[in-house]
């Protein structure tokens, strides 16, 4: 057997890893070194993406990360395992890989951890997405009727209102402007936080634990002082909303399911935590795409009804949830193209690489935005979907038409050299400013 | 064509209604599928053979006239 990969993160601004290209081409299932010195598997090709994320055979737990350092987020976990109310044996799991002079990202990755995360995981631990059957699909049917496309579309003149305000903001403030500080990052943060019942004041509550988790240099202090001030927010929020309901969906949510506080406080974190980054990221990246070759922004500003069309494809052709961090692990041995995948062994799935595959799209390297992309994998696939995909499209799609309307001049301000964009092995792609002018 | 939904299956990821809003509908209490038309034709039969392509958990088949 070859030497195992480790998971390449190089990437220019609107393509994947370069390399993922021609390991689909000769092994679309290939031996992959994660950071806790386990072997496991890559998957590339579109194909084999989804036999893995749809079968049930697989697990999210422990969800090993192929990029970054375990050590960190079990140092989060070990700090705050008896506080969340794990169990005496997760407990003894950790005393022992410690006392044993072991990393502690030993302990996450124990069968008997495994096991509780995803059989029994304390009241008020883990969101959705580290969740298998059946406890997953109770809270996922509680949750899918609010996030189906006709629950999401009432929401649009919320959503549209959100952002006339947004734009009205940046255009008194004149040209130039960074469309990730002016406007992408504060409209989803105003759309999520308008959505669950919370205040504009709320925000500096839940955005620093977003991104301190998301930035692949923060320390597990940091990451556990955010996440407290992040959960007491979540259940004072809770705790609100049951005395005063409003017409907002945490109060929908609490009127219509049997969610308890803990599950409740689980789901605001994982909807806040879910909910602005990556569509504000995703909006960056789409407005970016456009602008970068300004013929694509003539077009569809001269017929805005090619805008959902448009963005499905750009959806597909920058891929978002760029490295693959929800790895999934087998139950048992299954075999996946050929290979025998070992009860136990993870994977990793790249949708980037599976949505450039030339199997599953014609002329895959070319952004074409009059195909219909359908069957793109950047929502993931299988049970554990985005929740929010219809949101997310209904706020690009609302955005791109009304910057496309307001701002018809949208130019960008800075060459593509010159513009920062997000790391290649941060979970979640995008732009870290957008300078442009008009 | 006639349109098989498995409602264990079902997670209300709504993918169906976007692919054929003629054809899936969702129950309002916990987004389960619900097939408002089991034998589309037309327009409506390409969209319900997307739906069954595009569905994240595999809950949608299609068995063509004749098959068992």
């Amino acid at each position: 057997m070859d030497e195992p990969l480790t998971m390449p993160v190089l990437r220019s601004p609107t393509d994947p890893p370069a390399e993922l290209r021609e390991i689909r081409a000769t092994l679309p299932i290939t031996p992959l070194w994660y950071p806790d010195g386990h072997v496991g598997w890559l998957v590339t090709s579109h194909e084999l993406a989804r036999a893995v994320l749809g079968d049930r055979r697989f697990s999210m737990q422990p969800m090993r990360s192929p990029v970054g350092e375990p050590e960190r987020l079990a140092e989060v976990f070990d700090q705050t395992r008896v506080e969340l109310g794990f169990p005496d044996e997760v407990h003894q799991v950790f005393e022992r890989v410690k006392a044993q002079g072991c990393p502690v990202a030993h302990a996450t990755v124990d069968p008997v951890v495994v096991d509780v995360m995803r059989n029994a995981p304390p009241p008020g631990t883990g969101g959705l997405i580290g969740l298998d059957p059946p406890h997953h699909s109770r809270q996922r049917r509680a949750l899918a009727a609010l996030f189906s496309p006709k629950r999401v579309a009432r929401h649009r003149p919320l959503v549209e209102m959100l952002i006339a305000r947004q734009l009205g903001i940046v255009e008194e403030a004149g040209p130039p402007a960074d469309l990730v500080e002016a406007f992408a990052m504060p409209l989803t943060m105003s759309v999520i936080t308008s959505l669950l019942g919370a205040e504009p004041a709320d925000i500096p509550s839940f955005a620093p634990a977003v991104e301190t988790r998301q930035d692949l240099e923060s320390g597990s202090d940091a990451i556990v002082e955010t996440m407290r001030a992040f959960r007491q927010f979540a259940l004072e929020l809770v705790l609100r909303r049951r005395k005063q309901p409003g017409p907002d969906l945490l109060s929908d949510l609490i009127r219509d399911t049997d969610l308890d506080d803990d599950e409740l406080v689980n789901v605001v974190t994982q909807l806040f935590s879910a909910g602005f980054d990556t569509t504000a990221n995703m909006l960056s990246l789409a407005v970016f795409t456009l602008l970068h070759d300004r013929a694509r922004w003539v077009r569809l500003r001269a017929d805005d009804s090619l805008v959902p069309r448009a963005l499905e494809e750009i959806l597909r052709y920058v891929t978002l949830i760029q490295v693959g961090t929800f790895s999934r692990t087998a139950l048992e041995d299954v075999e996946i193209g050929g290979v025998a995948v070992r009860a136990g062994t993870s994977v990793t799935v790249s949708l980037a690489a599976a949505n450039r595959d030339p199997l599953a799209f014609d002329d895959p390297e070319t952004l074409d935005l009059s195909r219909a992309a359908t069957g793109h994998l950047s929502f993931g696939y299988g049970i554990h979907q985005c929740l929010g995909q219809h949101l997310a499209r209904l706020e690009l799609t609302a955005a791109v038409t009304a910057l496309m309307r307001r701002f018809p001049e949208l130019r960008l301000a800075a060459g593509e050299d010159e513009i920062r964009f997000h790391r290649g092995d941060r979970q979640t792609y995008g732009m870290q400013e957008l300078p442009v002018t008009w | 064509m006639e349109i098989e939904a498995d409602y264990d299956r079902c997670i209300g990821a709504g993918m169906c209604v976007v692919s054929a809003p003629q054809v899936f509908d969702q129950d309002e209490d916990d987004g389960t599928v619900i097939v408002l038309n089991a034998r589309p034709v037309g327009e409506d039969a390409v969209g319900a053979r997307d739906a069954v392509m595009v569905c994240p958990a595999s809950a949608l088949a299609i068995r063509e006239d004749g098959e068992p």
